[in-house]
């Protein structure tokens, strides 16, 4: 008993001993959860949300006056007396009168419009001629033409068949006088980008950490443990030289390992999603300098991951200590990942400057059909000049003596 | 004109101690001075204002207990660390300001210099004499003659982790003297070596003297000096407490004898 109370003292004294490895241990990691917890929580609420400052505009084709009117009514009803409807909210809608369905149904494709919604030649709302649409007649039905690509569309039709719903219910809450139909007008390439744009981003900046973390930590601070990085320090080679040839060889293995973990990804996903998806679809819609572009933002991330990661390592006394430091670090990077659950609200340049989270929003742009060039350039350059920020300190690391020969 | 080739200058180096072995130095000078010490010393001082000259085609050897400050020096002369004050000149380069020109001069052969366990003394060989940006062909050769010496050539493609203590330390010797240096700089030679190795070992230090090469070992085993050493510098508590040739020091008396005669005037009776 008295010697495993001894082992066990020594472990603590170990341990506690090293405030950058317990806190790293105990602290970093509680925080880190909570951050990524309380950020996905944040973008769930932001997709299901709609925005009090939007307005929809909503082309309607069709409807008549008193329909619109009471529409209205319920709007208002709810805004003057929210509390006799919990939960139930609106945003606010322009309601557009179209004469033409074909002008209208392009105006959407091109986001002048939310939502089309196409109601029947001579629609009433009588609930006196409900008798007209009983079996084995049909009722009305109200045609919602949208974009489930894009989210502001995407809101306008849940928003606008809500409100149908509701209006229905008061003036006939029983019998069906008439029902809403949809038809998502993006195509399939679009709907599987949009799909990818949501996954991939998320999965390929993770497999990229996890590379990076398997290999960095054991060569920099690796070496440095087991004494063999003194051995070239003590040749006629730069420190420069010496921490670029680091960077470049760990960053090459590293995308050949997270390229492995990707292609695993991306032959598994029709299984995961199913066939429906269309991934042959989208990955057949993605031009070469698609493909170029996603390749360089790749490239460049990973540069700016094991520059990061070399950094951490070469400051670290051991393999365990760097392991320790960086796996918060590596959280706060995933936690990156979860952004394109806030793309909507991220078209500011700032957001593409920003690390890791530029790479998610630039890779999320991408998959979606829906980038810019300059601002992929923007996060290519940003993620460049912070790894050449992080090898000229660890090019300063390098000739620290204190770094390291520090025991 | 002169032979030597390198020149120590004054180098002190210090080290920050611990906040507990602070308290610990601050007790000791309590007890000393028979009342409490309102200070405690915040740097353990490892080299203090060593100056030293070594020339072409000797053996230099600094004598010296563990601790004393030998390896501290030897760092700072192999510019892996820096002198608080002072400065280090190898061939006329400063260490301080040139470091890298000092690096393409010196070989550095330390127990804690360590070679990457994954590789062989072949793929090392050459990876070493790539950094020192060396001609293949001439290092081909000069491979093959230099692992023929040293028996090297019967394990050239075992890995280092397979080796034993002797294979390493004749590999590590050979990677670190692939550019041909002019300074050879070793510390303690032929510690943890079996006789037959550390004989080997020896020789080849002689046979870098007689090529005229400048060798600078620090040990403290008093044969080896009175063995191989055409001069010596005897360190004592980070001081310089002697620096002569060897016959100069010793006279008709041993080197155990003339170390500790200096270590009691330095430090006091050993415990």
């Amino acid at each position: 008993m008295k010697n495993i109370m001894t082992i066990i003292k020594k472990e603590f004294a170990r341990f506690f001993g090293d405030y950058r490895l317990a806190l790293s241990t105990l602290l970093l990691p509680g925080l880190m959860i909570f951050g990524i917890y309380w950020l996905i929580g944040e973008g769930m609420q932001n997709l299901t949300t709609e925005d009090p400052e939007v307005v929809y505009d909503v082309a309607v084709y069709n409807m008549p006056e008193e329909v619109r009117e009471g529409m209205m009514e319920i709007l208002a009803l709810i805004e003057e007396h929210p509390e006799l409807f919990p939960g139930l909210s609106f945003p606010n809608m322009n309601f557009h009168s179209v004469d033409n369905r074909t002008v209208a149904l392009e105006r959407l494709e091109y986001g002048y419009y939310d939502l089309l919604a196409v109601f029947p030649a001579e629609f009433t709302a009588d609930p006196g001629r409900i008798d007209e649409f009983r079996y084995p007649n049909f009722p009305q039905k109200v045609m919602l033409h949208f974009d489930a690509t894009v989210q502001d569309s995407d809101l306008a039709f849940r928003s606008f068949s809500s409100l149908m719903s509701a209006y229905h219910g008061t003036i006939l809450p029983q019998d069906v006088l008439f029902f809403t139909d949809f038809y998502n007008i993006a195509d399939d390439a679009a709907m599987a980008g949009m799909a990818l744009s949501m996954m991939l981003p998320m999965l390929i900046l993770i497999f990229l950490f996890q590379s990076c973390m398997g290999l960095t930590p054991e060569s920099i601070a690796g070496e440095k443990e087991r004494g063999t990085i003194a051995t070239m320090l003590v040749t006629p080679i730069k420190r420069s030289e010496f921490a670029i040839g680091k960077v470049a060889s760990l960053s090459v293995i590293s995308l050949l390992a997270g390229i492995s973990s990707f292609i695993g990804i991306i032959l598994a996903m029709p299984m995961m999603l199913g066939d429906e998806i269309g991934m042959g679809d989208a990955a057949a819609a993605y031009t070469v300098m698609d493909y170029v572009w996603l390749l360089t933002l790749v490239l460049t991330t990973v540069i700016l991951i094991v520059a990061l990661m070399s950094l951490v390592s070469a400051f670290a006394k051991s393999v365990k200590e760097a392991t320790g430091i960086l796996t918060p670090v590596m959280m706060v990077g995933m936690v990156a990942a979860f952004v394109p659950m806030f793309a909507g609200n991220m078209t500011g340049i700032y957001w593409y400057m920003i690390p890791f989270v530029n790479t998610t929003l630039a890779l999320t742009d991408i998959f979606a059909f829906d980038y810019s060039v300059a601002n992929v350039a923007v996060v290519n350059a940003m993620n460049l000049v912070l790894a050449a920020v992080f090898i000229f300190v660890l090019t300063k690391l390098f000739n620290s003596e204190k770094v390291m020969f520090r025991k | 004109m002169s032979n030597v080739i390198l020149k120590v200058e004054n180098i002190t180096k210090t080290y920050a101690i611990s906040k507990k072995q602070q308290k610990i130095e601050k007790a000791k000078l309590s007890q000393q001075a028979g009342r409490a010490s309102k200070t405690a010393p915040t740097v353990i001082t490892a080299n203090d204002n060593v100056s030293f000259t070594a020339n072409k085609g000797e053996i230099f050897g600094l004598l010296g207990p563990n601790g004393a400050g030998k390896t501290t020096t030897l760092r700072i002369m192999s510019t892996l660390i820096k002198a608080d004050s002072g400065d280090v000149f190898i061939d006329g380069f400063s260490v301080k300001n040139e470091s890298t020109k000092v690096r393409g001069r010196i070989g550095f052969l330390t127990s804690e210099l360590k070679m990457e366990e994954f590789f062989t003394p072949n793929y090392l060989f050459d990876f070493f004499s790539n950094l020192y940006g060396l001609d293949p062909t001439k290092q081909a050769a000069y491979k093959k003659e230099i692992f023929e010496k040293f028996g090297i050539d019967k394990f050239a493609e075992v890995k280092v982790a397979n080796m034993s203590q002797g294979m390493k330390q004749k590999t590590s010797l050979v990677i670190s003297l692939v550019h041909d240096p002019d300074v050879v700089i070793f510390d303690e030679p032929t510690n943890g070596l079996d006789v037959v190795t550390a004989k080997v070992v020896t020789d080849f230090l002689r046979d870098l003297r007689e090529r005229g090469k400048c060798i600078i070992v620090s040990t403290h085993i008093f044969s080896l000096v009175e063995q191989l050493c055409d001069r010596v510098g005897i360190i004592i508590a980070g001081q310089m407490v002697m620096c002569d040739t060897l016959a100069e020091i010793t006279k008709e008396r041993t080197m155990e004898e003339v170390f500790f005669d200096l270590y009691k005037k330095t430090v006091g009776e050993v415990d």
